[in-house]
């Protein structure tokens, strides 16, 4: 944490937030983005992920195995419990539960949700909020999950479609009119959508700009 | 736990907790659930930076009464002279009952089998869930934290232990909010990590803010080293040096405090706590990664270590 100034040593505040979504909608390669913008991957993990990644024969280093960190999971490629992990910006501290994605592990999920302030909800951009989706906006409301983020994901893979984006949000409202989260009745999603929209274009395309925690420090 | 943290910008409330003491509180809520949930807890102390922190807060959560927890320490036989030396010290201050479970002792007896590469960390295993076994030990705490390892990133502050001690990832309970799940069978145990959500400076700078007393070596201090697998190791009879490897004197401290035959120290000048907050604070590598052969076994070393029961 070679970035970490004075400023953000006295940083006192603490938030938690948790990843959620569908499997494959990209929950652990975000938090691996987060991480590698923030500059809180340390060289030595760096390189054990970048050292696995070539052994199965990937091109790029990949960021989810940062924190698919059970056997099983670097085995089969899936997120099957809740990993956290810690990152710091200049204003606070955060906790970050990257949780599963898959039906059969969704009480692990539970677990990483219930003690977050803020959830990242997760939507892949071609399938739109699904069932899944759905499941954990609704774990989130019953958990009293305060803040609830819809973040929509590979946008490059629908080009960039401005209706596409729309999309999400007008059918996640719907999802919850009928669960009615308690303080987050919208999500940032439709009371900001740049923010959305700049999260998932800063996490996919890699573009020069400010990086993705500059989002965080302002939530909730 | 009660103060006032000032004002951030970015927060609502002006009573919203400091980070310090919102982890403070989350731990000694943990210590006071399993001594009102366990009939037999116990803490293991390594005289390492986590577990001294772990002893404060478990004074912090019972004072003025006594900590109503005994003490283990699995002693590998290759111990830095100044954290026994701290270590009976505390015992003694606060009136403490230690345990001690030797890895010394167990190869003396011919039940575990000194490494060809000399290191003793793996080793520990036995004597300790053997130990947990004798004394009937129910909830053992542990100093581990998530941010040490991308296996202990996995696990819950409430983790069950079948009868052998081993730990199945794949079968981890749920934990809601701070609510913590003892039940378990005769012969099982639950391991607790009161640090979990704790990160190696939040350690630092909880010791620097209760001006807890830490061994010598975690300052830096000129040490006859040997170079070793890109770290510095200490000559001693468990094999260092080797013929190629030459001793030098050098100005090092120590990062993580375990087995002496496993854990490096590190270039260092760091003298005062807040010189050591600014190392590490600046540091690109992380405690384990810098100092710990024991790790760099294999991708899965802590897990595999962790199932058999290891800390």
């Amino acid at each position: 944490m070679s970035t970490v100034t004075t400023e953000e040593l006295s940083a006192t505040t603490l938030l938690r937030f948790a990843t959620a979504g569908s499997v494959d909608d990209g929950k652990s390669t975000l938090v691996g983005r987060l991480l590698h913008d923030s500059k809180s991957i340390l060289t030595d993990q760096l390189e054990a992920v970048e050292r696995a990644s070539a052994s199965r024969g990937q091109e790029g280093p990949d960021l989810a195995l940062l924190t698919d960190g059970l056997r099983a999971e670097r085995e089969q490629g899936i997120t099957i419990d809740v990993a956290y992990r810690y990152f710091a910006t200049p204003r606070r501290r955060f906790i970050l539960a990257d949780t599963p994605g898959h039906v059969q592990y969704t009480r692990n999920m539970v677990t990483g949700a219930s003690t977050a302030e803020l959830t990242v909800i997760l939507v892949d951009a071609r399938n739109g909020v699904v069932e899944q989706t759905r499941r954990h906006a609704a774990i989130a409301a019953l958990l009293r999950v305060p803040h609830v983020v819809l973040a929509v994901n590979k946008m490059d893979l629908v080009k960039y479609e401005e209706t596409v984006f729309a999309r999400s949000p007008r059918s996640s409202r719907r999802t919850r009119a009928s669960w009615a989260s308690p303080r987050s009745p919208r999500s940032r999603s439709r009371r900001s959508p740049g923010t959305t929209w700049w999260i998932r274009r800063r996490t996919w395309t890699g573009t020069a700009g400010r990086p993705s925690w500059n989002t965080w420090k302002r939530f909730p | 736990m009660t103060t006032v943290a000032r004002t951030e910008e970015g927060t609502d409330s002006p009573y919203a907790l400091s980070h310090l003491d919102s982890l403070e509180s989350e731990a000694v809520h943990i210590f006071r659930e399993v001594a009102g949930e366990f009939e037999n807890p116990v803490i293991l102390f390594s005289g390492g930076k986590d577990s001294i922190v772990m002893l404060h807060l478990a004074l912090k959560a019972f004072a003025p009464a006594s900590v109503p927890f005994s003490l283990l320490h699995v002693d590998t036989g290759h111990n830095f002279p100044e954290v026994l030396e701290y270590r009976d010290r505390t015992v003694a201050e606060h009136g403490l009952r230690l345990h001690v479970a030797s890895v010394q002792d167990y190869i003396d007896r011919g039940l575990l089998k000194e490494r060809p590469d000399g290191t003793r960390n793996p080793l520990q295993t036995l004597p300790l869930t053997e130990k947990i076994q004798a004394e009937r030990f129910d909830a053992v705490f542990g100093g581990g934290r998530r941010d040490e390892e991308k296996a202990r990133a996995k696990e819950r502050v409430f983790s069950l232990r079948d009868e052998f001690s081993q730990w199945d990832p794949r079968r981890q309970r749920p934990e809601l909010w701070n609510l913590y799940n003892g039940r378990h069978a005769p012969g099982e145990h639950v391991r607790v990590f009161p640090l979990s959500n704790w990160t190696e400076l939040d350690v630092w700078q909880y010791i620097a803010r209760e001006g807890i007393e830490l061994p010598g070596i975690y300052f830096a201090h000129e040490r006859e080293v040997f170079r070793r697998a890109g770290m510095w190791l200490t000559p001693g009879e468990w094999g260092g040096p080797k013929e190629n490897e030459t001793v030098e004197k050098r100005l090092v401290r120590y990062r993580t405090v375990g087995d002496m035959s496993c854990t490096g120290a590190v270039d260092s000048d760091a003298l005062t706590l807040e010189q050591v907050i600014a190392e590490i604070a600046a540091s690109r590598l992380t405690e384990r990664g810098a100092t710990r052969a024991d790790d760099k076994m294999s991708e899965a070393a802590m897990e595999d270590r962790k199932r058999e029961g290891y800390f």
